[in-house]
């Protein structure tokens, strides 16, 4: 956002919405981010709508790599009676096509991690992809190849966060030949979006196919997306795609899945592998799990499989 | 392709000796009393020899049919300190050995899911020894490796030895300074000490890389005709240096078609950086057939420069792709 001319609300009311910043409610936004970037700090004041219902107004600049230009903000306005906002997770990262390097934000960096004191600044493209699973990414690829013409971009990731959970990211960024630069900011809307993997699953079967992914810790996997719904035998209701709340997997005694990831890539299809799945509290499912290798690039490759799974004993499934 | 004097013996197993490559191809599991009646020379003692002691042995001796005949054998060591092979050369003593095959051994513990490696094999593709570990994961084992069709077998010769006690097969390997090679793989399981013992051949010289129908399938090769043509580019890994146009999926561009396939096409020396700019974006694409295009001058030896449109895309692979890229050349000004 270098001039108020180029400025442009990329999401408004839970969802993308591109549009010039114009007043809401009669409050003026364009002067209050003014002051925002001109401060560096997080605002919040107060103004009174049309109808005379006083409005609080919160401010807040996307975090950016050290030393870089502001890329965005947030900006909240409510009645005062409202409860006080969440700040939405939105951090930014600029590519610089002398360097071939991004730089990534503190914000950035923890919206997909565990371990926060891993964070550097500096990400050469093969890093800054790691955990990325699909991405719109053919105009993106090429801006930062070559940034010669003056544009806007914007699509969706789908990455995995360090816990094992498949999330999914909307990127705003701003081509400027004139510094050799891609600049712009990721903004987790896992929680407002529908997640679709592109991936052509066969047709599920009565198994369930879903898809597995692990964490970068020890920790169990992740039954984290059902294609084709929800399998009968499983004692929850129908839910197709991302699972609100993915359920834990966990070995069976002297079983191999924990070794999965190790296993070289070109190999992945597994014989079945017996396990138990999480299907409420403090209650495991003995399954059968058949893993393949999901199709991407990148160290990512080695947290996500495809899953085909099976209750080994219908009746104490019921 | 060249032949070679040279014969490999595996003894991945105690009491076990056979022939896996002799005279510039492959065998499976060939008789070494046959070759050494075809040489003239009892073999078995001099492997036996080779086992027991450890040691290289080079010495002249009494061939069946009268006169005498040079024989070296020259052993691999696995990581365990067994003999993993033993490569054999008969001749002439007045006569020059050929090159010494290139091999090197390994172990799998299915227990551990651990690969131990010897430093010849890490330099079979590496240009020395910077980054040689000597225990690894089998992910972080097979990274340099695209084409693998039997790789299933090998997976089922570590897991399930008792279906499958034994494995060869052959493999495409990026050696780090950019060049592509082919391998042969050879492995026996050994049930009493639980662990795989095997060794790798370098073929380069004596068999081609060989891209089968299912890599084929996933690679885009775009137009091909008088001017364009789809080839590998492998990356070095010093990130600077020439990458290496190795391989033609299709047929050349006419201008760059010759019967030496040892010439290698150039890159003119200003545009190298330019390559190397593609590879780094690519590097961090997730999407199957992303590409970015660029212009760059290519050559012949001593031809003049031809300007070429080169549009890349990374080689379907989890790692691999980083550092080996399908690019559709097509030359524009000659």
């Amino acid at each position: 956002m270098a001039a108020p001319d180029d400025w442009q609300v990329v999401w408004e009311d839970n969802q993308p919405s591109y549009h010039p910043v114009d007043p809401i409610a009669g409050v003026d936004i364009e002067s209050r981010l003014r002051s925002l970037i001109s401060s560096g700090r997080d605002t919040m004041d107060e103004a009174i709508d049309i109808d005379g219902t006083r409005l609080r107004i919160h401010m807040s600049l996307i975090d950016t790599p050290e030393g870089h230009l502001p890329v965005g903000a947030q900006v909240w306005i409510g009645s005062v009676t409202e409860p006080e906002p969440t700040l939405r997770p939105v951090g930014g990262c600029c590519w610089n096509s002398h360097e071939m390097h991004a730089e990534i934000s503190r914000t950035f960096f923890s919206m997909s991690a565990i371990d926060y004191d891993l964070y550097s600044d500096v990400r050469d493209p093969s890093t800054l992809t790691r955990k990325v699973v699909q991405a719109d990414e053919p105009a993106l690829l090429s801006a930062c190849y070559s940034p010669t013409t003056e544009e806007r971009l914007s699509g969706e990731i789908i990455l995995l966060h360090d816990d094992g959970r498949i999330l999914l990211w909307r990127y705003d960024a701003a081509v400027l030949p004139a510094d050799q630069t891609v600049r712009g900011f990721c903004h987790d809307v896992t929680d407002h979006q529908n997640l679709q993997l592109g991936h052509q699953f066969d047709e599920p079967s009565a198994h369930g196919v879903g898809v597995l992914t692990f964490p970068t810790s020890s920790a169990d996997p992740l039954l984290s997306y059902w294609h084709g719904g929800t399998p009968s035998w499983m004692p929850e209701q129908l839910h197709q795609g991302l699972l609100p709340r993915p359920l834990r997997i966990r070995q069976a005694t002297g079983a191999t899945l924990l070794h999965v990831p190790s296993l070289p890539s070109l190999a992945v299809n597994t014989s079945p592998i017996p396990a138990e799945l999480e299907v409420g509290v403090d209650q495991w499912l003995p399954i059968s799990l058949q893993l393949t290798k999901y199709p991407t690039f990148g160290p990512v490759g080695r947290r996500i499989y495809i899953a085909q799974i099976e209750p080994i004993n219908l009746l104490e499934a019921v | 392709m060249s032949s070679s004097n040279w014969h490999v013996v595996e003894t991945l197993l105690p009491d076990v000796a056979t022939v896996v490559w002799s005279a510039g191809m492959r065998h499976e599991w060939g008789s070494v009393s046959r070759l050494g009646s075809s040489l003239g020379v009892d073999l078995l003692p001099v492997i036996d020899t080779v086992r027991d002691r450890c040691t290289r042995l080079d010495d002249t001796v009494r061939a069946r049919r009268g006169g005498e005949r040079r024989v070296i054998a020259a052993p691999a060591f696995g990581p365990d300190g067994v003999v993993h092979a033993v490569s054999i050369w008969v001749g002439d003593p007045s006569a020059d050995p050929d090159p010494e095959p290139i091999l090197g051994s390994m172990v799998f513990t299915p227990e551990t899911l651990r690969v131990g490696s010897t430093e010849p094999l890490y330099l079979m593709s590496a240009i020395d020894l910077v980054g040689y570990a000597g225990d690894r994961d089998p992910s972080r084992f097979l990274h340099k490796v695209f084409g693998f069709d039997q790789i299933n077998e090998l997976v089922e010769t570590c897991v399930t030895p008792e279906v499958r006690d034994k494995f060869a097969g052959t493999l495409n390997v990026k050696h780090d300074d950019g060049h592509l090679m082919r391998w042969q793989g050879v492995a026996r399981f050994d049930i009493g000490e639980k662990m795989l013992r095997g060794f790798a051949q370098d073929l380069s010289g004596f068999e081609d890389v060989v891209i089968t129908p299912g890599d084929f399938s996933r690679i885009s090769v775009g137009n091909v005709g008088q001017r364009s043509g789809t080839v590998l580019i492998g990356f070095p890994v010093d990130e600077k240096t020439s990458p290496v146009l190795h391989y033609w999926l299709t047929t050349p561009p006419e201008i760059f078609q010759t019967h030496d396939l040892s010439v290698r096409l150039a890159i003119h020396p200003d545009d190298i950086s330019e390559l190397w700019r593609v590879q780094r974006v690519l590097s961090g694409s997730v999407t199957v057939g992303s590409s970015l295009s660029t212009t760059i001058r290519l050559a012949l030896d001593d031809q003049p420069w031809a300007a070429c449109e080169v549009v890349s895309s990374r080689y379907p692979g989890e790692q691999i792709g980083d550092h080996l890229l399908v690019s559709q050349v097509t030359v524009i000004n000659e």
